[in-house]
């Protein structure tokens, strides 16, 4: 999910809103698989699919679906949303709720689809939708999707008859259908409390076993209510390399590899597509030499994002002018981050003239884990561009656990004036969220408080439409005139390998987190 | 044997993984006066050598390593550093893009030959460091507890016995995330890891010679047990230890490369030989020298220093 | 006899109490891997929830407390990472690796037998000098590397074996030849040693004195007397069959102990990496007793115990 927030660093796909898809689906199956007497799909019949996963499960529990991590095997497969985005259009469409409705600013009132059935041939109704959401609002159990799509603001969940279910929250959330469209729904089935080792939706696939280190299986459910997929099994091996992940599609053992770095992109079968991430940079503005804004926009004017996207993401992604993707609401249309290396000189100059240490070193702070990037290839390059104009910076690679911490302490001077990298993705498709977290006063990323900013956004959060995308859109320009606190370099972009002639797939903004298998046909 | 036993009986037993050193202790039990021992074995090793091809070889192989490592740290640390987006990837064995690309150019347009020199200066100096330290501690404690004898003696073989029956790397890899990984927490590890090693090899030749006639000789005329242990024991017991250390290197040497490979190994912009492996093992199938290299420049240093070890256990033994 | 078992017991204890104390002590030494477990914008009340639950918000004096008292009834706690009883995942991945382990040491042990003891026998003979090399070279690989280019020759390139997973025996060829390469290097040394004292020694050359043929020789007398030092080697090399399984499982996405060790590890899993470590330390605890007895029982002059 993105979400909010979106957990970049623990999972880092984001899909978002749309973007001006560079899906380069071209080479899509140009090949032949490789042969392989150990693919264990070689049959002709396609009654079985195989998709190798980049991420050992966080839990089998449908409350952590947002996370890549799980959402890859069980969003849209094992569990469902209420509501489902088009992410072609970017339009919300009925799923488990054929309706809903704000009937009043703190309440949002859902219908529920006629006929469903979860796996174990319980009735979807009221009751189990309420208890569901309001399992996840449990803090004990530790949900993904607390904290990265909903959020202490939701109050409960409440059955208002059999098919009619209200969410309420303290202060109005415009957006919430929009939340709950990352909310696959399981069946709670008494085991408030604790995650489950089994879980139960109503999707089109059903959970067969999990062992772990080694492959998820599930099976197609017979009585979903919807259009039966073609595959009668999916196993998902989980293979935490990526050599070994690229190693299974090219010996052809596997029907689909995801999470590909991009180095193996011009493989066979490979398919690159963008999703709604965004790579960007967080400065210490409290400390000297960052606390002079002439310093931080020497920052930004030095990044050559064309270059930088060339030789990251071997031209995938796209510059980037904001944390969010353009089809976000809220994006800024008219602000823009130009490389200019000589203004950035001036800039530092005019600044190293009245005292300001321009020269003092720093670190470049990157993340190991960082999806698409290969060790400290990120900021490698990062540092590479502010050397060029005289700044004296060095990389420093932490940790995923490292990170975190790092995230969390902007302007900790026991760290020293830093620039920390980050991938940030929204896949709300609403910039709010993004703001808040990254900028927002009570953020614990943030590295600036500004009242003003603050006003702009409490004003945004109750306000729909066109006014409030553009109330956003003045937030980021405020960001960028007046604190520079934040600074977008790319937008990146994923790679999966479709290995086998057999299937076909069209991957989308969210196809980094998500992989309806109902979207991948045999041929 | 392993785990738990006593006294003497690990004398028996000190051969953990390495053959060769099973004859050790029968060196300085008939071993040489005082201060013969360092400079005679180098001797030796030197008169060994020259009826040795697989000997000379190996020798000639360090020396040209170190020589390129020294000499290359300087000449080409530019060229590692230097980053060329236009020349990501070249193709090793061709000059086209001039000498430096001899050996191809990694993801950043990096001189490969550059990395790889750069490389192995940080992976020896690791190597050495964690070595010599563990050496140096193991040694003192060894000597010391086998000079004193009694309780301490028997708690810290008890020690040494646990640290080496359990795997080190399973160890390494939780201190390291506790440490953080760089540079001296790595050599810390490593050499934590074999200290107990070499306490074992000490102490058993201590306890063979601390009843010799001129260390008698010296605690009868009043010495106290440090100036004895410093200056009469770990110089007679100085021969088994080298020849220990030496065949420590590669063990540790390799250590090194597979906490690298785990993402436990040094920071940037400092890397190791079994860091670029960790690096190439993305590239496999576009770049496959970027594995390929460092891996074979680990062997056959490995190789190399374990052939030379062999020579200077023969050394010290036939002392 | 029982004397030696029960001082044997102490013993063993201690040494897994200090052991499992050093790591749990270690382990908490990084803090609440509260981070890792909740979104990046978890709010300061999230985390504390989180580690109420947990326990890490209590001091680390009753954690080590409530962490014992456990390890007494066999609970080491929930894991993080699956949900279920850190035993219990430890024990789903420990067949794995043992299969591994022991048919690595097996295929290590016979071969290194057969090709010291050839060696050894043609002691100045190019196939001994090529023994010696080889087991050199073998016990001088990195073994993950050695592992990456056997996935990218056979599996990738050649397409002959599967490039990771545990199933049929294909899958084991390459994990198997990785991971017997040390261990045979060193044993293939050992035995070629020991075979040579042996065939130096007194009773052997009266053996052959009395004309008894060469291969039995070889094979009975010589062979039984080298099996003491191969044994004890044997014994250490097991713990160095863990960490080659660290590397290895990673390489071949095995599910065994090595690779939940290192997803725990990088999970900060603190029950699993406890449990896995008191674990693994109770095996090879275990295994160094049996050979302490298989050492009396092949030279009965070792006495057992003091």
């Amino acid at each position: 999910m993105r979400t909010l927030s979106v957990n970049r660093l623990r999972q880092k796909h984001p899909k978002a809103g749309l973007v001006p898809v560079t899906v380069a689906v071209g080479c899509v199956l140009a090949m032949v698989g490789c042969a392989g007497g150990t693919s264990a799909s070689t049959s002709g019949e396609m009654t079985s699919l195989r998709v190798a996963l980049g991420y050992e499960p966080m839990s089998m529990d449908l409350c952590d679906a947002s996370s890549a991590r799980n959402g890859m095997f069980m969003t849209e497969n094992i569990g469902e949303p209420l509501v489902d985005v088009n992410f072609k259009t970017t339009e919300l469409e009925p799923k488990l709720a054929t309706s809903w409705k704000q009937v009043d600013p703190n309440t949002w009132q859902f219908e529920l689809r006629q006929g469903v059935t979860f796996h174990n041939g319980a009735p979807l109704n009221a009751k189990a939708v309420a208890d569901w959401v309001n399992r996840i609002l449990d803090p004990k159990l530790g949900c993904w999707l607390y904290g990265s799509v909903l959020d202490d603001n939701v109050k409960e969940a409440v059955a208002v008859d059999d098919d009619t279910v209200n969410i309420t929250t303290a202060s109005p959330d415009m957006i919430l259908p929009q939340r709950l469209a990352f909310v696959m729904i399981g069946l709670a089935d008494g085991d408030q409390g604790k995650k489950t080792q089994k879980p139960i939706g109503t999707g089109p696939y059903k959970f067969v076993s999990y062992q772990p280190g080694a492959e998820v299986k599930v099976e197609r459910f017979e009585k979903y209510w919807g259009k039966a997929p073609q595959f009668r099994q999916v196993t998902y091996p989980i293979r935490v390399e990526s050599s070994v992940r690229s190693a299974m599609s090219a010996a052809g053992e596997v029907d689909i590899a995801t999470m590909i770095a991009n180095q193996d992109a011009k493989a066979k079968g490979a398919v690159n597509f963008t999703v709604g991430e965004t790579i960007y940079f967080r400065i210490d503005v409290n400390l000297p030499p960052f606390n002079d804004i002439r310093v931080r926009r020497a920052l930004s004017l030095a990044i050559d994002r064309a270059t930088f996207v060339k030789n990251v993401y071997g031209g995938l992604g796209e510059p980037a002018n904001a944390i969010v993707v353009p089809t976000t609401v809220g994006y800024p249309d008219d602000v823009t981050y130009p490389y200019d290396p000589a203004q950035a000189k001036a800039l530092l100059d005019e600044a190293r003239r009245d005292g300001v240490n321009v020269g003092a070193p720093f670190k470049v702070v990157g993340w190991a884990g960082m999806r698409g990037s290969n060790g400290s290839e990120v900021p490698d390059t990062i540092v590479a561009m502010l050397k060029e104009v005289g700044f004296n910076a060095t990389t420093q690679l932490l940790e995923t656990e490292s990170m975190r911490n790092r995230l969390g302490s902007a302007n900790d001077p026991k760290f020293g004036p830093a620039v920390v990298l980050n991938a940030h993705g929204n896949s709300l498709g609403d910039a709010l969220v993004s703001l808040r977290g990254k900028l927002g006063c009570k953020a614990p990323q943030s590295p600036v408080c500004d009242d003003q900013l603050d006003a702009l956004l409490k004003q945004a959060a109750e306000t729909a439409g066109d006014h409030r995308a553009d109330l956003l859109a003045q937030a980021f320009r405020y960001e960028h005139d007046k604190l520079v606190a934040l600074v977008p370099v790319a937008h990146m972009a994923d790679t999966m390998i479709i290995t086998n002639d057999r299937v076909s797939y069209t991957p989308n903004l969210a196809s980094s987190e998500r992989l309806d298998i109902s979207e991948v046909s045999a041929k | 044997m392993t785990l738990l036993n006593n006294d003497q009986e690990n004398v028996e037993n000190d051969s953990a993984e390495e053959a060769p050193r099973l004859s050790l202790r029968a060196a300085a039990r008939s071993g040489p006066e005082p201060l013969r021992a360092a400079d005679g074995l180098w001797r030796k090793v030197g008169h060994l050598l020259r009826r040795d091809v697989l000997g000379i070889a190996a020798t000639t192989y360090l020396v040209l390593l170190l020589l390129t490592t020294v000499v290359g740290s300087f000449v080409l640390a530019d060229s590692a550093r230097n980053t060329n987006l236009h020349l990501r990837f070249v193709p090793p064995l061709s000059t086209q893009y001039g000498w430096e690309y001899v050996l191809g150019s990694d993801a950043l347009g990096r001189s490969f030959l550059a990395q790889l020199t750069v490389a192995a200066r940080t992976t020896l100096l690791i190597s050495i460091g964690a070595v010599i330290a563990a050496a140096v501690v193991g040694a003192l404690i060894g000597t010391v507890v086998g000079y004193a004898r009694g309780r301490l003696d028997k708690v810290a073989m008890r020690i040494a016995d646990v640290m080496l029956a359990f795997p080190s790397l399973l160890l390494a890899l939780i201190v390291l995330y506790t440490l953080g990984a760089g540079l001296g927490s790595l050599i810390l590890v490593l050499a934590l890891a074999r200290i107990a090693m070499y306490t074992r090899v000490a102490r058993a030749e201590t306890l063979a010679v601390r009843e010799r006639v001129f260390i008698r000789a010296s605690r009868a005329f009043g010495a106290g047990s440090l100036r004895i242990v410093c200056t009469q024991i770990l110089p007679v017991i100085a021969n088994p230890l080298v020849a220990l250390a030496t065949l420590e290197f590669a063990l540790v040497m390799l250590a090194e490369s597979a906490l690298s490979f785990l993402g436990l190994g040094v920071h940037e912009p400092d890397v190791t030989w079994g860091g670029l492996i960790a690096e190439g093992r993305n590239y496999l199938q576009h770049a496959w020298w970027i594995a390929l290299l460092p891996g074979l420049a680990i062997t056959l240093t490995a190789i190399a220093t374990n052939v030379l070890a062999e020579l200077v256990r023969k050394a010290a033994e036939s002392e | 006899m029982a004397r030696f078992i029960l001082q044997r017991l102490r013993q063993g204890i201690l040494s897994l109490l200090g052991l499992v104390l050093l790591v749990f002590v270690l382990a908490r030494l990084t803090g609440s891997p509260a981070h890792l477990y909740l979104p990046e914008d978890a709010s300061p009340q999230m985390v504390a929830a989180f580690n109420a639950e947990n326990g890490f918000d209590k001091p680390l004096y009753i954690q080590l407390v409530h962490f014992l008292a456990g390890v007494f009834r066999l609970d080491f706690g929930e894991s993080l990472l699956y949900g279920d009883p850190a035993v219990t995942v430890v024990l789903q991945r420990f067949p794995a690796t043992l299969q591994l382990a022991s048919v690595t040491m097996l295929i290590a042990v016979t071969l290194a037998i057969v090709v010291g003891a050839a060696s050894a026998a043609r002691r100045g003979s190019y196939g001994d000098a090529a023994t010696r090399l080889g087991s050199m070279a073998a016990l001088s690989v990195p073994d993950f590397w050695i592992a990456l280019m056997g996935v990218a020759v056979f599996a990738v390139y050649w397409n002959l074996l599967p490039t990771s997973g545990m199933g049929g025996w294909q899958f084991w060829v390459l994990p198997l030849l990785t991971l017997a390469l040390r261990p045979f290097g060193i044993l293939t040394q050992v035995v070629r040693a020991s075979m040579l004292d042996a065939l130096d020694s007194d009773y052997v050359r009266v053996a052959k004195s009395k004309g008894v043929g060469p291969g039995a020789v070889i094979y009975k007398h010589a062979l039984r007397n080298a099996a003491i030092p191969i044994l004890t080697v044997a014994g250490i090399l097991a713990a160095q069959v863990v960490n080659g399984a660290l590397v290895v499982e990673t390489v071949f996405g095995w599910p065994g102990i090595g690779n939940l060790m290192v997803t725990a590890i990088k999970g900060r899993d603190f029950a699993v990496i406890q449990a896995v470590v008191l674990i693994t330390g109770a095996a090879i605890i275990v295994l160094n007793f049996l050979i302490d007895i298989a050492y009396s029982w092949l030279n009965p002059q070792i006495g057992l115990g003091e």
